[in-house]
């Protein structure tokens, strides 16, 4: 028999993440110019990276388990 | 073979980063700045680097403020947030200056050098670069060096305004107001802004900037209108902010530190993960 494996979402990870990625990468095209300076532009960058931060975290393709997979307890003999 | 395409890219790549700032620096100028020096200021300046505007010898003297100048700044969040905001249009791309005022903006690396310099003659013309583009637009913005200064002279002839007031500010970043009864009838002014004095680290940025200055307003603190009361002076543009390396900035090592560690986050501790059933 197979050993099976369940999944977690980290939606929530995501959105912090998408968060501070999204301040980031506006920040930096602020500083070289490539977009002009405003605080509304700022909290849209930063507002729809942390959107699909959340949506990375709930379905991106998992990581595959970590280890090897655990052996199933030995069928115990039943009741002659 | 290789080495050959290898150095014909190298190559290109060189003449990419040379050939368009040389045929640049090519353009002749077709305004002489010194006209709009004021006679006793013009023997601190002189064209150094060859680009047709007067570069800086000693600082001239700053400007004297009026009595209704905000000169403390504002301190608290919310009086910050009030004097930055308004209705900015990202998608207006122009520049526009109207009104009798006029005069001249030059601005200054740390050297002394000049980067850019721009001039308007008053009426509904935009100010316009020594080269005869239209400045501070949003593809030719006005350069400033954050560790530079600003050389200005300005007027309103052949108007006097009296009781006047004025406000500049920059969305998010930076705003300022102050007026004056002006009981002494000036209609000119001329000074300097030492931005390496008053700043407290250099930074680069593209902002879209506005301000006015009306006559007649009396000692009342001047909001953002559609339309001012005559006679007044108000307009819009882009400025640049240019220094060091961006990435040398205090900004921009904290944009980068936030867009390395959120990119690290998103990829190594965000992904959903499949776990060996026990």
């Amino acid at each position: 028999m197979m050993a099976e494996t369940t999944l977690k979402r980290h939606p929530i990870r995501g959105f912090i993440w998408g968060l501070i990625t999204g301040a980031g990468v506006a920040l930096l095209l602020m500083v070289f110019s490539v977009i002009p300076l405003s605080i509304p532009t700022l909290g849209i960058y930063t507002g729809v990276s942390a959107v699909l931060g959340a949506l990375w975290g709930s379905f991106a393709p998992p990581k595959k388990p970590k280890g090897v997979a655990p052996t199933p307890p030995p069928a115990v003999p039943g009741p002659a | 073979m290789r080495r050959v395409r290898n150095l014909l890219l190298a190559l290109g790549v060189v003449t990419l980063f040379t050939v368009p700032p040389a045929l640049a620096q090519e353009e002749e100028p077709v305004v002489d700045l010194m006209q709009f020096i004021p006679e006793q200021f013009r023997g601190d300046f002189a064209d150094i680097n060859g680009d047709g505007i007067p570069d800086l010898g000693a600082l001239p003297p700053e400007g004297v403020a009026g009595i209704w100048d905000d000169r403390v700044g504002e301190v608290t969040e919310e009086g910050f947030l009030q004097a930055v905001s308004g209705d900015f249009d990202p998608a207006d791309t122009g520049s526009s200056l109207t009104g009798p005022c006029k005069g001249v903006v030059i601005s200054y690396d740390s050297e002394g050098m000049s980067i850019d310099a721009m001039f308007d003659r008053g009426g509904d013309d935009p100010a316009y670069d020594v080269y005869g583009h239209q400045a501070m637009t949003r593809d030719n913005p006005f350069e400033v060096d954050t560790g530079g200064v600003l050389v200005y002279f300005g007027s309103t002839v052949p108007e006097t305004f009296y009781d006047h007031r004025w406000f500049i500010k920059a969305e998010g970043v930076f705003g300022d107001d102050g007026g004056d009864p002006n009981p002494r009838d000036k209609n000119r002014n001329a000074g300097s802004v030492d931005f390496g004095d008053l700043l407290p680290f250099q930074f680069t940025a593209l902002i879209q900037a506005k301000g006015a200055f009306v006559d007649g307003w009396g000692a009342a603190e001047l909001p953002e209108m559609d339309v001012y009361p005559e006679p007044n002076c108000a307009g819009d543009g882009w400025v640049k902010f240019v220094g060091p390396n961006p990435l040398l900035t205090p900004p921009g090592m904290l944009a980068a530190l936030l867009a390395a560690a959120g990119f690290t986050g998103v990829l190594f501790n965000a992904r959903p993960a499949l776990s060996w059933r026990e």
